[in-house]
């Protein structure tokens, strides 16, 4: 560039002028890059650094290497094993009992099941001062009890009937005194629930005496949790949100609502502009420009019918109802976005398949549909995210039933005191990725629907 | 009013599935609609009235079994032509369809609003039948331009239903809400648009927006204190009016305007105590300030990147993503960084809370906010326009010794002018109805409320039905006029 000045104007004002917009512009860059992208890389590094390192240490920049491992370890153990507490020969005995039928346990471990029937106690009286009466005690005092001192009152000792106990032990060690009690599984009343509970936390506890812990877990086919992975979710951001506040659900309800919308609006638009690009009939243009008004009425202010409709129609708590609220905010951008495409393929295209005899439905199947592909796929991404981030609709319809919660609901409860700031940052991890993922794929694709669609935001 | 409404609803309840049976079959599509409103009419509004029907659900239901016996023994609008094997087929299926979906229309019935899904299937069974069912060929006999209006409607009758049912008619139940005292807790029961409601606990018709933003004129029965401006002055000396109708209580936060009468009654104006008025600046200042300061970031990106430079296209990928992002989870990344010990804080080694602070500073924390948010969606629109100016307008003025800074003001600038129009509007409009993005960020506190915090406080704190819905129409009120006078005065001067 200098080579082609004239060499007496050095400092040309051209050249200044472009020295200075190179440097303005680089500026500008690097001030962009950081004011854009440092919240979020904020966001990576909190959420792998403990609550204490972020108290005591608030402006570092870098996880350390020990954060790391003690955040990414916890993960490890809930892929290989699910659980971080280690199994106990109770819970192992439940497992087998839960697997196999009890007789055929018992059999196994040559077990036989005893039943010891309650004795009947007499009922006693006392006289106890009434300064001294118990709670229990006070539910039991006859209240026109005669010759009673003053300040004393009769309390009735209704003695507590004990219960059927229920015995397993191995047949061999049986001793003849409690041959009288031998019964049969089979022949235990199967109606009434609690008592096959008791049948079978004796032969639970029986089976626990006689076996090791190796012999249960083996029969089991589990391997013992090891001790590194014991009691360590509580440590990893990832894990306490994953497992103790329970996101799995939260990330399959977002999947199911956000696809559903996609499918629904899809089947609905795709025909839709067809019909406002290709057809004419009255009212057509109403359509089109009418549609594209719903983005001026404001989210909160339909809510409040909505809410009193869906109410009444039982349909506030249910998925159903908020993927037709989604599809009437999703339907206007797909609607335009799928015009703008239609209107770029050339008509003729559709008119030599009619002519040649299809419906207006097949020229739109065979001929339409795989032309505007590019679309489709880029309104089904826009979908995906329109329903994927909606927090508004969600939170007023489906915050009582915790079932039923999106994402953003979960991550919505994270936000209080008890849970750890890098939780609350994995949690936004969490429910940022997939569309960070979906947007790197698609970039270019997405940034051409995004002006031609002025996706609402 | 109540009844008319009805009998509109259950007219257009029938005229749907009229129509789609008449298209399908290859008739004249009119007659189906008129057929079908006039039997709509009868089961939900006669039938409901007489009893026979259970509730406006199974109405519904026996409308759309009404409608697959019609399909079933409608003959396709054809008498020259035998049935094909395809069509004896698809009318033996469709027989077995009906018969499964009056089983599940009757088991609707029965067990009426314990399972919406059943009424869902019993739809999505009907609309299988109607694409099964083979088409006659009376539609080939009618006009084409007929034939043809009459697919574009069956084309955009779900998507128009849809957004309409779910945008349109919210609107205007808005406006019928706003009028009633209406809590939560009654929503099971109200009627849709009686107006019963209106005086049964002394509020009138008016009480919503007169309790939230209005002026009182009213008649007390007292006497004036000296001055001559109130009727009566408590222990704090704080004015109190106290009328027969109305409790000391419907006074708090009333301040008088003026009171004029004479003897034992006096006629009082009252305003109400101005925490509504600041709200409704504080949003418009908010919604103006953010959207002007998006658009300019948005300008000085679109301007950064217009020139090609090693990683652009990765850097406009970085660009969109506060944009793109999930609000919740930017919201909660902002309210870390801001916190009173987080890493702003610590680097400026202060302990401003930023976004609690009693000032204006939440507020502006928000602005921001919104202006990080939003500048990508301006960038992008702004940076399609630029790419578009042609580069012999700038190598003109070069030669003519234009300045970049003159080629800015000059050629750049008026050439986006309609684009910052279409912005500015677009960006105005949604960031005044916005609520996630303030409720998110700073939760409800007085120094961020803005008109849909407000609204939704209301909802499910205040739990009042009515009072928000009149918050809601004041706010679509401001709006209109703040869209007039934009279309008065800038896009008027542009034609």
């Amino acid at each position: 560039m200098a080579q082609n000045k004239p060499k007496n104007s050095d400092f040309s004002r051209e050249e200044l002028e472009t020295r200075i917009g190179v440097v303005l512009r680089w500026f500008m860059i690097v001030f962009f890059f950081i004011v854009t992208v440092f919240p979020f890389y904020w966001m990576v590094n909190l959420s792998f650094r403990p609550e204490q390192d972020i108290q005591t240490n608030p402006t570092r920049l870098v996880p350390t290497w020990d954060n790391i491992q003690t955040t990414l370890h916890p993960i490890g153990c809930w892929i290989a094993h699910g659980r971080d507490e280690a199994y106990t020969e109770d819970e192992l005995a439940t497992m087998l009992l839960d697997k196999n039928s009890t007789p055929d346990i018992m059999e196994e471990y040559g077990l036989t099941l005893l039943v010891i029937e309650p004795e009947i106690l007499p009922t006693t009286y006392s006289v106890v001062a009434e300064a001294d009466l118990t709670d229990a005690q006070s539910r039991n005092v006859i209240a026109d009890a005669e010759n009673v001192p003053e300040g004393f009152v009769l309390v009735e000792n209704v003695p507590e009937q004990g219960t059927i106990q229920y015995l397993a032990v191995p047949t061999d060690l049986l001793t003849d005194e409690q041959q009288a009690y031998v019964t049969e599984y089979s022949r235990l009343p199967q109606s009434q629930p609690r008592v096959i509970i008791q049948a079978e936390n004796a032969v639970k506890a029986a089976i626990v005496e006689l076996s090791t812990e190796e012999e249960l877990l083996e029969r089991n086919n589990r391997e013992q949790v090891p001790a590194p992975c014991v009691n360590v979710f509580n440590q990893s951001s990832f894990t306490i949100v994953l497992v103790e506040q329970g996101f799995p659900p939260f990330i399959w309800n977002s999947l199911l609502l956000s696809l559903l919308t996609v499918s629904l609006t899809l089947l609905l638009a795709i025909p839709a502009a067809y019909a406002i690009t290709r057809l004419r009939y009255m009212g057509r243009n109403l359509m089109s420009w009418g549609i594209l008004m719903i983005y001026m009425f404001p989210a909160i202010v339909l809510a409040i019918p909505l809410f009193v409709v869906f109410t009444r129609t039982g349909l506030r708590e249910t998925l159903e109802g908020l993927v037709i609220i989604y599809m009437s905010g999703t339907l206007p951008v797909a609607l335009y976005m799928l015009r703008s495409y239609f209107m770029t393929i050339p008509p003729e295209l559709e008119e030599a398949a009619l002519i040649d005899g299809c419906t207006e439905l097949e020229t739109v199947w065979r001929i339409t549909i795989p032309l505007a592909m590019p679309a489709i796929a880029s309104v089904a991404l826009y979908t995906f995210m329109i329903a994927w981030n909606e927090f508004l609709y969600a939170f007023l319809f489906l915050a009582a039933d915790n079932t039923r919660w999106t994402l953003p609901l979960g991550l919505q409860r994270l936000d209080s005191q008890e849970v750890p700031v890098s939780a609350l940052m994995a949690g936004s991890l969490i429910v940022s990725i997939p569309i960070i993922v979906i947007f790197f794929f698609f970039e270019r694709f997405l940034t051409q629907g995004l002006t031609a669609g002025a996706v609402k935001g | 009013m109540n009844m008319l409404l009805e009998i509109i609803l259950w007219a257009l309840i029938g005229a749907l599935p009229g129509f789609y049976i008449f298209f399908l079959r290859g008739y004249d599509t009119r007659i189906g609609i008129g057929l079908g409103a006039v039997a709509g009419v009868l089961i939900g509004v006669a039938g409901q009235s007489l009893g026979i029907v259970a509730s406006p659900l199974s109405a519904v239901v026996i409308i759309m079994g009404l409608v697959a016996i019609v399909l079933l023994f409608l003959p396709a609008a054809q008498y020259d032509v035998a049935p094909s094997m395809q069509q004896r087929l698809f009318t033996l299926l469709g027989g077995l369809l009906i018969f499964l979906f009056l089983f599940v229309g009757v088991s609707e019935i029965v067990f009426f609003g314990r399972n919406i899904d059943s009424g869902i299937v019993t739809i999505l069974i009907l609309i299988a039948y109607i694409f099964l069912i083979p088409r006659g060929s009376f539609e080939e006999r009618q006009s084409k331009n007929h034939r043809i209006s009459n697919l574009a409607y069956a084309l955009t009758i779900p998507t128009v239903l849809i957004v309409m049912g779910i945008v349109i008619f919210p609107v205007i139940w808005n406006l019928v809400l706003s009028l009633r005292p209406i809590d939560v807790a009654d929503l099971p029961d109200i009627s849709m648009v009686s107006f019963e409601d209106v005086t049964a606990d002394g509020r009138n018709w008016y009480a919503n927006f007169e309790a939230q933003a209005g002026l009182r004129l009213d008649t007390v029965p007292c006497e004036l204190v000296e001055d001559g401006s109130a009727c009566a002055v408590d222990e704090d000396g704080n004015t109190i009016y106290v009328s027969a109708r109305r409790t000391i209580e419907d006074y708090r936060g009333w301040r008088e305007w003026f009171a004029f009468g004479g003897g034992e009654e006096h006629t009082v104006v009252g305003v109400r105590d101005p925490e509504f008025y600041p709200m409704i600046f504080r949003t418009l200042g908010y919604t103006l300030a953010s959207t002007v300061s998006a658009i300019f970031f948005g300008l000085v990106a679109a301007l950064v990147v217009r020139e090609a430079f090693p990683g652009r296209a990765i850097f406009r990928g970085f660009l969109l993503f506060p944009y793109i992002a999930p609000v919740i989870s930017v919201a909660f990344i902002w309210k870390i960084l801001l916190r009173s010990d987080g890493l702003i804080n610590g680097l400026m080694g202060t302990r401003i809370n930023f976004l609690g602070d009693n000032s204006l500073l939440p507020l502006v924390m928000v602005i921001l906010f919104q202006t990080w948010r939003y500048f990508p969606f301006a960038f992008l629109f702004l940076l399609a326009r630029i790419q578009a100016i042609p580069d012999d307008m700038y190598e003109a003025a070069k030669v003519d010794g234009a300045t970049p800074i003159n080629r800015l003001i000059y050629i750049t600038l008026p050439q986006l002018r309609a684009v910052f129009g279409t912005l500015f509007l677009l960006r105005f409009i949604w960031t005044f109805n916005k609520f996630d993005d303030v409720f998110l960020l700073t939760g409800a506190i007085s120094q961020t409320k803005v008109i849909p915090v407000q609204i939704f406080e209301l909802l499910f704190t205040a739990s009042d039905v009515g009072q928000a819905s009149a918050v809601a129409v004041i706010m679509a009120a401001i709006l209109a006029v703040v869209l007039i006078i934009y279309f008065r005065f800038f896009l008027v001067e542009e034609n």
